[in-house]
C-alpha cells in the first residue's frame, strides 16, 4: 500500500512557533491585554523554557487512493475514511501523506506537575507552548513533504485534516496511527483513541500535480 | 584511476557524463513500481545499450545503474542479502558497456531514510550500508565514485567516509537544492561545499531538482571557495504533472543555452539529470567545443560551518563575534541533571541570550569523563547538525 518506500521517522524537528500563536492561544489581545514587567518576565520565562522541554518528532508515510467516493476514502480493504470533507478535499488526489507531530512526554509531564503541585500559570504558559509547537511541527513537516514532491512536480493540498475535526470522526486516529507504526515514535492511543503524549497531532493531506503557473 | 590522474583530467578537459537513467529505461520498456536495478539484471542490453548511446553522444564517464542499491533500498524489494552481487554486475554490465576507454563511476545515492539526529538511521549504520555497496563496486571494478542526489549533508558525510574508508580511488559528491537555494534539511550550496571538500570530496556540485539556470546560481556561490572541481548534473527544467505522469520541458536545444554560463561560473564536471537523453549530452558537447575548463583552487579560507551556516574566520574577514556558552566544571548537579530531559541546557545554547546576535558559538564542557557518556554523548553529536549557529566544542578535560 505505501508504495513510495516505508514511513520516514524524523527525530528532530526544527519547529517553533509564532510568539503571537502561543499569545492567541493564552488569551492575549493585542491593544486589550496589559502586563506588568513581572508578567512579562513570567511569561517570556515560560514560552523559553517551554519551548527547550518540546522534542519535537515527527513521521509520515504516501499511500495510494485504492477507491474513493463522495464520502469515503479507500487506502486499502481494511483502511477507510469516511468524510464528505475529507473525500473532497482530496478529490484531486491520487495519493494522500498520513502525518504524526509530537512534542514528547518530557513537556507533558511538567505541564501536570506544575498544574497540579506547582505553580499553575507557568503550566498554562507551557500548555500553550506545547500545543502550538506540535502544530508548528506538521507545519514544518507540511513544508519538508512538499519539497521532495516537487521534484516530482507535486504538492500536498493546501488544507490538512485531522480526525476529530468536522466530520471525521477520532476512531480515525486509530488507522493512522497503525498505518504509521506510531508506537516507533513513542506514542500510545488509549481505548478511546486519544494519544499519549496528549500534545501530539496527526493529519491527512493529499498529493496534488503543481500547476502550470506555479 | 587515482586521484592524482582525476586531478589531470579535469585540469585538461571539460569531463562530460551522462544523463538521466530512469527516464530512458523506462523508454525502454521498464514498468513502473520495480526495482530498477534488478530490472535492468534481468534486461541487461537496456543498460548496455543506454550506455554506448551515452557515450557516443560524448559522456567520457557513465554512473553505475545502481542509484538505489543499498541494503535499504533494496530491502523495499526484499533484495536486501543481495547488495554486493547487484552492485559488482551492475558496475560489469557498464564496463561491457564502454569497454576500457570510457570511465565508469560507481553510484551511490539516498537510503531513503534520514540520518540521526534529524531521522532515525544511526550514522555509523548508514556508514556500513553504503560500505557494503562500495565493496560490491569495487569488485565490479569502477573507476571512481559519485554520491549523488543527497538532500541531507549528514547522509552525504557517511557516504563520503564510506568510500574513503574503503579505498582510495577519486569521489564526487552532488548535493540536490531546492528553489531556495538549500537543500530538504536546510544546507546551502557553500556550507555543503566547504564540508564536503574538507572530509576529502575530490569533487562537489549540485545534480537534480532545477534546471541549469538556477543551477548556475548556487555554483557562483560556490565558486570563491572551491579548491575542487565543480560539478553540475541540471534537469531538463523544472518537473510537471501532465496525466500522472512528472515530466521535464526543457528541450535540448534551450538546455544547450545554458551550459557554456556554467562553465564560465566554474563548472568542470558537466552532464545532465531527470528528464535528459543522448541528445541532450550531444548539446553539451557541441556548447562546450573549444572551451577550457575553470582552474581548480582558490584561496586559503578560515570558515566554520554547521549543517545550515558557514562563518568564514580571518585578518580579511569582518569582526566575527562568538557566542560563549560553558557546562560548568564540576557543577554539583551537573552529572544528575544530565540525564533529565529538563535540562535542555546544552541543546538549547543557540537559543539562548548568549547565542543572539552572534555568529558562531564556542562552548566547553567541564565535566570529566561527561562527554562519552550518554546522553551527553549523543547530544553531543545531534547538536552541531540541528543548530544553525557553527559551534566549536572544547572539552576542558580531553581525556
Amino acid at each position: 500500500m505505501n508504495d513510495k518506500g516505508q514511513i520516514q521517522f524524523l527525530t528532530h524537528i526544527p519547529a517553533v512557533p509564532p510568539r503571537a500563536m502561543i499569545l492567541a492561544r493564552l488569551g492575549y489581545r493585542k491593544h486589550a491585554t496589559v502586563f506588568d514587567l513581572d508578567q512579562r518576565q513570567k511569561l517570556d520565562k515560560g514560552i523559553r523554557e517551554g519551548l527547550l522541554l518540546c522534542e519535537t518528532r515527527g513521521a509520515f508515510g504516501r499511500f495510494k487512493v485504492v477507491e474513493r467516493n463522495e464520502t469515503e476514502v479507500c487506502l486499502a480493504p481494511d483502511v477507510t475514511f469516511t468524510s464528505r470533507s475529507l473525500a473532497r478535499l482530496l478529490s484531486y488526489s491520487d495519493e494522500v501523506i498520513l502525518m504524526a507531530a509530537t512534542v514528547g512526554p518530557a513537556i507533558v509531564e511538567r505541564i501536570a506537575q506544575e498544574v497540579t503541585h506547582g505553580d499553575a500559570a507557568l503550566g498554562v504558559i507551557l500548555d500553550a507552548v506545547a500545543s502550538e509547537t506540535a502544530d508548528a511541527g506538521l507545519d514544518w513537516l507540511m513544508d519538508f513533504i512538499n519539497k521532495m514532491l516537487r521534484k516530482e512536480g507535486k504538492k500536498l493540498t493546501e488544507q490538512r485534516f485531522s480526525p476529530g475535526y468536522g466530520d471525521l470522526p477520532l476512531a480515525n486516529q486509530r488507522l493512522i496511527y497503525d498505518l504509521l507504526k506510531l508506537e516507533r515514535l513513542g506514542l500510545k492511543l488509549t481505548e478511546k483513541c486519544m494519544l499519549i503524549p496528549e500534545k501530539s497531532v496527526l493529519a491527512i493531506a493529499g498529493v496534488e500535480g503543481v500547476e502550470i503557473y506555479e | 584511476m587515482n586521484k592524482k590522474e582525476f586531478l589531470q583530467l579535469v585540469k585538461e578537459k571539460i569531463l562530460v557524463l551522462d544523463g538521466a537513467f530512469g527516464t530512458e529505461l523506462t523508454k525502454r520498456g521498464m514498468p513502473a513500481g520495480v526495482c530498477p536495478e534488478q530490472w535492468v539484471l534481468e534486461h541487461p542490453m537496456a543498460i548496455v545499450e543506454l550506455q554506448r548511446e551515452y557515450q557516443k553522444a560524448g559522456s567520457a564517464a557513465v554512473y553505475t545503474c545502481t542509484f538505489g542499491a543499498n541494503r535499504l533500498k533494496l530491502g523495499e524489494y526484499g533484495l536486501q542479502d543481495r547488495v554486493v552481487d547487484m552492485n559488482r554486475r551492475l558496475a560489469e554490465l557498464s564496463r561491457q558497456a564502454l569497454g576500457p576507454a570510457g570511465l565508469v563511476i560507481g553510484d551511490l545515492s539516498s537510503t531513503g531514510r534520514f540520518v540521526q539526529p534529524f531521522g532515525d538511521l544511526p550514522f555509523e549504520e548508514a556508514v556500513e550500508v553504503f560500505k557494503e555497496q562500495v565493496r560490491g563496486l569495487l569488485a565490479g571494478g569502477v573507476d571512481l565514485f559519485v554520491i549523488e542526489t543527497m538532500m541531507d549533508i549528514q547522509e552525504a558525510r557517511a557516504a563520503l567516509l564510506a568510500v574513503k574508508e574503503s579505498c582510495d580511488l577519486p569521489v564526487i559528491v552532488t548535493m540536490t537544492f531546492n528553489e531556495d537555494g538549500r537543500t530538504l534539511t536546510g544546507t546551502d550550496p557553500v556550507t555543503a561545499l566547504i564540508t564536503l571538500q574538507s572530509l576529502g570530496a575530490d569533487a562537489v556540485g549540485c545534480n537534480c531538482s532545477t534546471g541549469p539556470e538556477k543551477m548556475a546560481e548556487f555554483i557562483a556561490a560556490m565558486k570563491p571557495y572551491a579548491k575542487v572541481p565543480l560539478v553540475a548534473k541540471p534537469n531538463a527544467g523544472l518537473p510537471r504533472l501532465v496525466d500522472g505522469k512528472t515530466v521535464f520541458d526543457l528541450p535540448p536545444e534551450e538546455f544547450g543555452r545554458y551550459v557554456r554560463p556554467l562553465i564560465e561560473q566554474g563548472v568542470g564536471i558537466i552532464g545532465g539529470c531527470c528528464g535528459t537523453s543522448p541528445v541532450y549530452i550531444q548539446t553539451i558537447v557541441q556548447n562546450i567545443r573549444g572551451m577550457r575548463p575553470p582552474v581548480i583552487g582558490g584561496p586559503e579560507i578560515g570558515a566554520l560551518t554547521s549543517a545550515r551556516k558557514t562563518v568564514f574566520l580571518g585578518f580579511d574577514q569582518p569582526l566575527t563575534i562568538v557566542g560563549r556558552g560553558s557546562i560548568p566544571p564540576e557543577r554539583s548537579n551537573c552529572r544528575q541533571n544530565s540525564g533529565r530531559a529538563d535540562s535542555p541546557r546544552f541543546v538549547g545554547l543557540p537559543w539562548s541570550r548568549r547565542s543572539r546576535g552572534r555568529q558562531c558559538l564556542m562552548s566547553m564542557w567541564g565535566c570529566r569523563g561527561l562527554m562519552n557518556r550518554p546522553p551527553w554523548s549523543r547530544r553531543s553529536s545531534c547538536c552541531p547538525s540541528l543548530w544553525r549557529l557553527p559551534c566549536a566544542l572544547i572539552p576542558l578535560h580531553p581525556r
